[in-house]
């Protein structure tokens, strides 16, 4: 299932199955994860994008094992890792080459190493480019919203309401992860080190290589210590192990993570990896309003109830348009009356532009009573 | 009459009322004191560099959801001189009423001053954020943001500078309650950041956090809900 990597990119492939009697998940498509190496110094930069990434691959599953009576089918996700930076960080940069006709990434990571005070920092960007669904004859025809081929869109969340169906988007396609501050042992030795030592067993052995600008990943044991991952580099395969970048747990890997269980429609481990979000002290406020969000939708898309997460989120941020259309949607599904949503909207009408259409067309489906 | 009696002044009066028309987005941004050891000046171009980097950040951050035109020109600009290095403030804001006049003159959203200042084995920045008549419902023209340069407040020194802009640019464009979407937008943004900095340095946080519901308050009061 992998498929032959373009010039320099590489990476690993997750496959993933799943479903549930009710929720039955069958994902037809492919989700692509685009990770280029981070600007900094020397060789920083791409080492810390090497462990990140390989952090990131570690949050998915081929399969639910090892009970999977269901037969559950997510669909085929890729990390395509680059050892190339790209020249400019800018949002416009991440979308225009993320939607580039040989990649159509659904998730950009990109970061950079920089000084602060005595420490050295990374800051992580992460971008999720918009697609239209692609129609059953494929990606035919042009519009102002580009298709990257996938039949389902399981990161927008619908509901039906009768006669019409009313939708949301993810709550942002830009935004930043909490910076992680390395360790001084760590930029010791990243900084000048040209790859991740390889060794050939997984709990030590000898070297027998260092990473290099291709990456494959075969085998993860994140439960062991130093997460000994299985990959192919330079021609060589055996065991990296993946050391602890900072003093604390960065909540990068489980968030992103989790975006991507969204994509897939692996609603389980998208709320087991939001409940690491959410758990973690490292999580910034802005950050922790969008994992209740998705978790909410997550909750809800599994057949649970997801209403206490989107509430709590409009706790924290009682001014957001996103989380406003997030509780009305919850509230639907939750089964409030018409007129407890016609009191938030008339609460919090003021945050919508005038003409809104996802407004406009609540207002109407509350009309028709 | 010589013509260039009369064009320079007119050139003057059209370019004063273009700038005057056009949103205030930029943050002018001058040296700050006690800069003078290597260690406080590499902090103080540390968070210079900080700034410098993170407001097309934030700027491309909040565009995705929301068109405010004022928003994707906001930039930090360093005041220099004919050697390009950064004005001491003293040379053209010595006073608090030269501060008001820059502010008024140049079209600025805010201005920034400040000093590093060594407290024990930490360089701190104190940042006076001033922002003449966009102050809004905050007591006071200016608000002064005090934090420590090290890795663990990198987002805590940009959220809070975040606060202060949004907070201004709020206050640019809130015009006669034409822009009330956005303007709540750019404070629900600045609130979730305030609350961001609570986590971490509890008072400043929570000053920030007052200043930004005291003003959607206001905007709802001002403009109806």
């Amino acid at each position: 299932m992998i498929r032959k990597p373009a010039s320099h990119l590489v990476v690993a492939v997750i496959l993933a199955l799943y479903n549930s009697l009710s929720f039955a998940v069958q994902n037809p498509d492919q989700i692509t994860v685009f990770f280029p190496a981070f600007q900094g110094p020397g060789k920083l930069g791409l080492n810390v994008s090497t462990v990140l990434s390989l952090q990131l691959a570690q949050t998915t599953r081929r399969h639910p094992w090892p009970h999977n009576p269901e037969h559950h089918d997510f669909g085929e996700g890729m990390i395509r890792w680059s050892a190339e930076p790209l020249a400019r960080s800018s949002v416009s940069e991440m979308m225009k080459i993320a939607q580039s006709n040989n990649l159509l990434a659904q998730i950009v990571v990109a970061g950079k190493t920089n000084r602060y005070g005595k420490d050295v920092v990374v800051e992580l960007d992460i971008a999720l480019p918009e697609y239209r669904r692609a129609p059953s004859s494929g990606c035919s025809g042009s519009g102002d919203i580009k298709c990257d081929q996938r039949q389902e869109n399981f990161e927008v969340w619908q509901i039906n309401l009768g006669d019409r169906a009313v939708e949301v988007d993810v709550p942002r396609r830009y935004f930043s992860i909490s910076t992680i501050v390395l360790k001084p042992e760590v930029i010791q030795k990243f900084s000048t080190a040209s790859g991740l030592t390889i060794k050939d067993a997984r709990d030590g052995g000898h070297v027998i290589g260092e990473t290099g600008d291709y990456l494959r990943f075969i085998e993860f044991n994140k439960h062991l210590p130093g997460a000994p991952t299985k990959i192919r580099s330079n021609g060589v395969e055996g065991y990296v192990s993946l050391p602890e970048l900072s003093n604390e747990v960065s909540e990068f890997a489980d968030m992103v993570g989790g975006i991507l269980q969204v994509f897939r429609g692996d609603w389980d481990e998208a709320v087991r990896s939001f409940n690491r979000v959410l758990d973690n002290s490292k999580t910034r406020v802005p950050l922790k309003v969008d994992a209740l969000l998705y978790r909410g939708m997550a909750k809800f898309r599994n057949g649970e109830n997801g209403y206490p997460d989107i509430a709590n989120a409009a706790e924290l941020a009682p001014y957001d348009t996103t989380v406003t259309r997030y509780l009305v949607m919850a509230s639907i599904v939750a089964g409030k009356s018409k007129d407890a949503i016609a009191d938030i909207l008339q609460q919090q009408s003021y945050l919508f532009v005038d003409g809104d259409k996802w407004l406009n067309q609540i207002h109407a489906w509350l009309e028709d009573r | 009459m010589r013509l260039s009696n009369i064009a320079l002044p007119l050139l003057l009066f059209v370019y004063a009322i273009s700038a005057w028309a056009e949103d205030r987005t930029e943050l002018h941004l001058f040296q700050y004191g006690r800069t003078n050891t290597d260690q406080q000046n590499t902090a103080f171009l540390d968070f210079r560099d900080l700034l410098t980097e993170n407001l097309p950040r934030l700027s491309a951050e909040l565009s995705q959801d929301i068109t405010i035109p004022a928003l994707s020109h906001l930039s930090l600009k360093p005041v220099i001189d004919e050697n390009g290095e950064l004005l001491r403030p003293e040379t053209r804001i010595g006073s608090l009423e030269d501060k008001r006049r820059y502010w008024l003159q140049t079209g600025a959203l805010s201005v920034l001053t400040g000093h590093i200042r060594q407290q024990e084995d930490v360089p701190y920045v104190y940042t006076t954020f001033y922002w003449g008549e966009l102050s809004g419902p905050y007591p006071d023209e200016m608000i002064t943001l005090k934090l420590p340069i090290v890795g663990e407040s990198f987002d805590s020194t940009y959220d809070s500078h975040s606060v202060a802009t949004l907070y201004a640019l709020a206050q640019e464009i809130k015009q006669d309650c034409e822009n009330v979407a956005a303007t709540a937008y750019l404070l629900s943004e600045a609130h979730k950041r305030a609350k961001a900095v609570t986590g971490d340095l509890s008072e400043l946080g929570a000053e920030l956090e007052n200043m930004i519901v005291t003003a959607i308050d206001q905007l709802r009061s001002d403009c109806g809900d």
